[in-house]
């Protein structure tokens, strides 16, 4: 009986292999044996309140080279370093960049398994995905690594909105409609179901202004070039944030354009028009007392607060677009930023 | 698909076969996994044109701790002319003005129609034509297990957030909605979720079923438990709905005693007075055995029946009273009379063991109905409404089913001699008289084992640390009170506290416990069950009075102490708060959990007109609530003239 029914499944099976396109796909399982050969576990600083001393990091040479995220765990002099089979190395920081919030470790080993940079992929929403890290350090022993499924559930350019999300990279991310981003995920790796890079996943953050924790993976495109730096000695350890510009001018302020904005008495007070100078380029414009500005170049006003944030960017010669609401309507104007006095 | 049925964990076994079958099984995985992206993006384009992006501006701040949030959010539509339905959740700070985004990046300013706030959703208008509604998944046609895909427009205005999950279950929250393990979180509230055809199962909110209130549900975000809507539900309402009428949920009056989810019949303790259950007449001790024909077993079923109706809808009900089986039929309605405490002026005893045969009166308010009715410290009130009393809670419970200026006959025994007196029942006065003699705290006979004097502890696990003050003369023998400082943002205050509130702690009989947040920046909704816990630890291991469990907050930790008293309603009697009014109001005052709240604030303070109208609105619902106006309260954390006026109070909150 059991025989006949084998049979069975095998005609079914050869049927369907036979009738369907070949693809070039390997088992799950098999994908995330693979992928964790290549994903490290990381101990070194750190264990206060809050602050893990473990994360992970994963292979992207032969010869050992680690890429993790750049973080307190890296501020010991050397990090332990354990391989999916459980070989145990010390890991030295060959470079970091804090623009990217990437490091770059090198352990003592040859004949590793690795990720290959020049082999990875994009993929978009709605995507399913696979993620391994050292995530609460579950992985106690000599095992490899945890591995999480979901699906990408939004390519989005967070930094783009000032504030909203303390992320420490600038650019766009997929966020993923997963649980990853916990204690000690942070430099594991995203991969599709076939295990082709995706990203590196990247920290805890919560949103500033919804409080909901935030899953989201760096994608390797972005720092494939700052690893292969960092890997061949051309040192990014010159940290852009040490020369950040010091704050420029003042900025401008709502009367340049000729208007009298309400007084800001509470948190949000919203950025209504109190009064509209005479003769003023806002004015001309159109604009009038009680308009309601609800967006400044693009971004949302939320508050005078956020208008005040968005005029002390500009420049002279920029554009200043609002978009103002009267009544039911929106009403959009630009004004050329003046030289100022 | 009919190789996927017999694809199982069978097939290796068969070694000469498997290499053959085995291919044929990872094609078939990987194929599966491509085939399911390819319809999880194609059932995403498919409703991208009916999923809007709403921002809003203007409005306050915080609702509870929970929500700062004036982060994007995002609406359904679902009307071609306009209409769009979203979670309320995303109006919760009363916003000044409103945009909606479409898909294809057109701006629109929105107008709020109306709400429902049973399901907690709200209607927008825009000013457009010829947009794509959403089309509904027939009740019918939903399976628990099938796919479902939680979208919102909050990431990529381009394209939509995808959470994948499965239908997790229907007609939950009492009736209100599917359950998905999708997760659902202010990144999709407001959006759709759909099935893998495109069609919309529903709007997702949070919602819980245990708690009410405007953010009850959201901190279950992300968690593998989320709930829409049905569409189809909402498109039954939606005519009411842009016609502008407030949906809200239907009342019927009934108080009933719940014996957890599994046991106990629906029997009333309890009808408000002037409710539909009054008019049509059903009394105390009722059972209601059957619900527009679904036969009620147990208590949880009629709340499953009541949950999804609204008011202005009708309830035939059958319900047996003795041997007697009658039909009731009643009009829901949407908010009942408030319920106002009746008042005897009694202050019991809290001496224990209790009395055998009664409850000690401990002393007498002045000019309450007690008082004029004869009653007298050292009393034994043996009987109430001709039912025996023992207890506080036994008394209580005759004085609370009675209305003001109704009159309670009493059975007093004093120095052996039984007496029949009546009282008659007046308003619960927020504020307790100024004078009120302490209560002698009878000195312990025995050395006492507890740990007295101030101490700090930790709740097991590394959680929540705190610090505790048992006064001195601490005894297991005696009902002490608990005040559960919630200290502010930046100075916890802690020596300042302990310096004025020792002196009545020991006065007053109570313990003061002070939690500190783990968190610089202050308390977050996450603390509450910690805090909770805490009180709980007190508990466990000293002598409290239920009766005399008081939260404090002062300033920057007054949301989150009056969000741990609305939450813990069963466990908090009073709350005090210093220098900020409430930014939620509770949502009914509860015979079954009373609570009380007095503010402390200074006329000049940029909070005292708000505080003000705080209390009247307090009032108003009948809450007993009251402010003291201290001009020094701006100076000091703790006046010593607000804190004697507050001693008094503290120690009438188990009066009667």
């Amino acid at each position: 009986m059991t025989r006949w029914i084998c049979g069975l499944w095998l005609c079914l099976g050869l049927i369907c292999a036979a009738g369907e396109p070949t693809l070039a796909a390997e088992d799950v399982q098999d994908v995330i044996q693979t992928v964790q050969s290549k994903v490290v576990k990381l101990y070194g600083a750190g264990g206060l309140k809050n602050l893990a001393s473990y994360g992970t990091g994963f292979l992207v040479s032969p010869q050992g080279h680690i890429v993790t995220v750049w973080s307190h765990l890296l501020d010991a002099d050397t990090v332990s370093v354990v391989l999916s089979d459980g070989r145990r190395f010390f890991g030295q920081v060959v470079g970091t960049d804090s623009r990217l919030d990437l490091a770059v470790l090198k352990i003592d080993a040859d004949h590793l398994p690795c990720f290959d940079l020049s082999q990875t992929a994009v993929v978009g929403p709605a995507a399913p995905v696979l993620a391994f890290s050292n995530v609460f350090k579950v992985a106690v022993g000599d095992e490899p690594v945890s591995v999480m499924h979901g699906v990408v559930s939004a390519k989005a350019d967070l930094s783009a909105r000032r504030g909203r999300y303390q992320l420490p990279y600038r650019g766009w991310v997929y966020v993923i409609d997963a649980v990853t981003n916990n204690p000690g995920a942070a430099g594991g790796v995203l991969t599709t179901r076939q295990g082709a890079l995706l990203g590196v996943l990247g920290r805890e953050v919560r949103s500033d202004e919804s409080h909901v924790w935030l899953n989201y993976a760096v994608p390797i495109g972005e720092l494939k070039g700052a690893i292969e730096d960092l890997i061949s000695g051309k040192s990014r350890r010159q940290d852009p944030l040490a020369n950040l510009p010091a704050g420029s001018d003042g900025g401008y302020a709502p009367i340049d354009f000729g208007l009298v904005l309400v007084p800001d008495v509470v948190f949000r007070t919203p950025a209504y028009v109190e009064t509209v100078v005479e003769g003023s380029e806002a004015e001309k414009q159109g604009l009038r007392a009680d308009d309601l500005i609800v967006f400044a170049n693009g971004e949302l006003v939320h508050s005078l607060r956020t208008l005040d944030a968005v005029l002390q960017k500009l420049a002279p010669g920029d554009d200043l677009q609002l978009v103002v609401r009267r009544e039911n309507e929106l009403i959009s104007v630009t004004f050329r930023v003046p030289r100022k006095k | 698909m009919k190789v996927c049925a017999v694809t199982g964990p069978g097939i290796r076994l068969v070694a000469a076969l498997g290499f053959f079958v085995g291919m044929a099984m990872t094609v078939r995985a990987a194929d599966e996994s491509l085939q399911r992206q390819a319809a999880f993006q194609q059932a995403v384009a498919a409703v991208d044109q009916s999923i809007v992006r709403i921002e809003t501006v203007g409005g306050v701040d915080l609702i509870g701790e929970t929500l700062t949030s004036s982060a994007p959010t995002t609406g359904c539509v679902v009307r071609a002319d306009g209409y769009i339905m979203t979670s309320r959740f995303n109006f919760l700070s009363n916003p000044s003005s409103v945009i909606v985004t479409l898909f294809d990046g057109r701006r629109f300013a929105a107008q709020v129609v109306s709400s429902d706030l049973s399901r907690m959703v709200t209607l927008l208008k825009i000013p457009a034509q010829d947009l794509t509604p959403l089309v509904p998944v027939p009740p019918k046609e939903v399976r628990v297990g099938q796919w479902a895909l939680a979208l919102g427009r909050t990431f990529d205005p381009k394209f939509p957030n995808v959470s994948a999950g499965i239908v997790s279950a229907v007609n939950r929250v009492w009736g209100r909605a599917l359950q998905t393990d999708a997760k659902t979180s202010p990144v999709n509230y407001g959006g759709p979720l759909i099935d893998l055809t495109g069609r919309c199962l529903g709007v997702i909110v949070p919602l819980s079923p245990d708690a009410q209130g405007e953010t009850a549900g959201v901190e279950w975000y992300d968690s593998g438990i989320g709930f829409a809507v049905p569409l189809t539900d909402i498109l039954n309402v939606l005519p009411r709905l842009i016609a502008g009428e407030t949906l809200k949920p239907g009342l019927m009056g009934l108080g009933f005693e719940d014996r957890g989810p599994v046991s106990g019949e629906a029997q009333v303790i309890r009808v408000r007075p002037e409710s539909p259950a009054d008019q049509a007449g059903l009394l105390v001790d009722d059972v209601i055995t059957a619900c527009n024909g679904q036969t009620i077993a147990r208590l949880n079923d009629l709340k499953h029946l009541l949950g999804s109706m609204y008011a202005e809808d009708v309830v035939h009900l059958k319900v047996r009273r003795g041997d007697q089986t009658l039909e009731k039929e009643l009009t829901l309605i949407d908010s009942l009379k408030a319920f106002q405490f009746p008042y005897l002026g009694v202050l019991p005893d809290r001496r224990i063991p209790e009395h055998p045969q009664g409850l000690a009166v401990r002393g007498v308010i002045p000019g309450s109905p007690a008082e004029q009715a004869g009653l007298k410290a050292g009393d034994l009130i043996q009987q109430a409404a001709h039912e025996a009393v023992h207890s506080r809670e036994e008394l209580a419970r005759q004085v609370w089913r009675l209305h003001v200026e109704e009159s309670l006959p009493l059975e007093i025994d004093r120095q052996g001699k039984r007496e029949s007196i009546s009282a008659t029942l007046a308003a619960l006065p927020a504020e307790p008289t100024g004078k009120l003699e302490l209560a002698a705290i009878p000195r312990p006979e025995r050395p006492v084992e507890a740990k007295a004097g101030r101490f700090n502890e930790k709740l097991p696990d590394d959680g929540l640390s705190f610090w505790v003050y048992v006064p001195e003369n601490y005894r297991p023998d005696y009902r002490w009170g608990m005040l559960v400082w919630l200290h502010p943002t930046g100075d916890p205050l802690e020596s300042e506290a302990l310096r004025v509130w020792s002196s009545v702690c020991q006065s007053r009989g109570l313990i003061l416990v002070g939690p500190r947040t783990p968190d610089v920046s202050g308390w977050s909704a996450e603390q509450q069950e910690p805090v909770k816990q805490v009180m709980d630890w007190v508990q466990d291991r000293y002598q409290i009075d239920p009766a005399r469990v008081v939260v404090m907050g002062k300033e920057s930790s007054a949301p989150f102490a009056s969000q741990v008293a609305f939450k813990y309603r069963d466990l908090v009697r009073g709350l005090l708060i210093l220098g900020a009014p409430l930014r939620v109001v509770p949502p009914d005052v509860d015979p079954d959990f009373p609570l009380e709240m007095v503010f402390v604030s200074a006329p000049d303070s940029p909070v005292h007109r708000q505080v003000a109208r705080v209390v009247q609105i307090l009032l108003k619902m009948n809450f007993p609530a009251w402010v003291i106006e201290d001009p020094q309260s701006m100076e000091e954390a703790f006046p010593a003239e607000t804190v004697s006026r507050l001693a008094v109070w503290l120690d009438s909150l188990d009066r009667l």
